[in-house]
């Protein structure tokens, strides 16, 4: 029986609602054209709701009481959803388009908070590995399958989601070029880390093996993310606030949180699954007599 | 002529949008019938 320790999920939950208010609140703000800056450069105002909404989602996450926390997950999805409905509609019907890309550039609103988001899931994988070799407690293995499974699906969709404004943009749908191709080596690295997984039956050998090549593969994560920088991209460089028009913070950040929520609480849940497992195989075999007795 | 400006291109946005909301979608039911069956 895996022991849980008790730990309120509340300051997590808090910690996430306060950082998505600030960050609506203040791109809003910037929408209608109202100082709320407090002497904070806008970058620095992004800054701060960005690592306390991240904050908030990793105590969430590591906060395991198993009743409470899987209602707050479920509900979690559900504010991720009304949240990623909302910035949809926002970027799609009210902010204006782009001047050179047109309307495509819409496609921004969802392929950047899938990329922030999943490189997010699969670092929050790549703490739960080093974690569990240095502790091994089978919860950091449940969450390591589960970060990396909904880091993996958000990854996969961030590539088809580049492919889709790839074609109008660039004339291609796909090209070798640095950024695309790390994102896909990060794609199948991943999903190698997950077979693995599927067929080691003995849950240490698996837990081991698949923590150590998770901190293998997750080399390839700051290379994604410098790539654009060291080597001459066709995909563009890290735009800033400050080069952002301030007409699309709402529905980038509305989407981002919302990507965030749904992440955090698809985490949640799938460690539970993973956790369920691992329990039925650490437990040990009933005795003969019960067994026939439950078989009657 | 090519003037460097995209023109049109909303079935490119609206295949992005649908691909995102249709996975997300099916990914997250397979979760919550998992977990209601553990549940249970």
């Amino acid at each position: 029986m895996i022991v849980m320790r008790e730990r309120s999920i509340v300051p997590g939950i808090v910690l996430l609602l306060l950082a998505a208010w600030f960050g609506f609140a203040v791109a809003l703000a910037n929408h209608y054209g109202l100082d709320v800056s407090f002497g904070i450069s806008t970058g620095l105002q992004a800054a701060i709701a960005a690592i306390a909404g991240i904050v908030g989602a990793v105590y969430f996450l590591v906060s395991d009481n198993l009743g409470p926390s899987l209602k707050a997950a479920r509900l979690l999805v559900v504010l991720g959803i009304a949240c990623f409905l909302l910035g949809s509609w926002y970027g799609l019907f009210v902010a204006p388009p782009e001047k050179f890309m047109g309307q495509v550039q819409r496609i921004m609103y969802v392929h950047v908070p899938t990329a922030w988001n999943g490189l997010l899931a699969i670092t929050f994988g790549f703490v739960c590995a080093c974690v569990f070799l240095f502790k091994s407690d089978w919860k950091w293995d449940a969450r390591l399958e589960a970060s990396i499974e909904v880091g993996v699906l958000l990854s996969f969709l961030l590539c088809c989601q580049g492919a889709i404004w790839a074609k109008p943009t660039w004339g291609v749908w796909w090209d070798w070029d640095p950024r695309l191709t790390t994102t896909a080596v990060l794609v199948f690295a991943f999903l190698g880390i997950l077979a693995l997984r599927r067929f080691v039956e003995d849950p240490l050998r698996r837990a081991v093996w698949s923590s150590v090549a998770t901190i293998i593969a997750y080399v390839d994560v700051p290379i994604v993310y410098f790539s654009v920088k060291w080597w001459n991209s066709l995909h563009q460089q890290q735009s800033s606030p400050q080069t952002v028009s301030s007409q699309f913070y709402l529905p980038l950040r509305m989407n981002a949180f919302g990507v965030l929520f749904i992440m955090t609480g698809f985490i949640m849940l799938r460690s539970r699954i993973a956790r369920e497992r691992v329990e039925q195989e650490l437990a040990p075999p009933l005795p003969r007599a019960v067994e026939m007795q439950e078989a009657v | 002529m090519n003037t460097g400006v995209v023109t049109g291109g909303w079935s490119y946005v609206w295949a992005a949008y649908s691909l995102t909301a249709g996975a997300l979608f099916l990914y997250g039911v397979s979760l919550f019938v998992r977990v209601r069956r553990i549940v249970q």
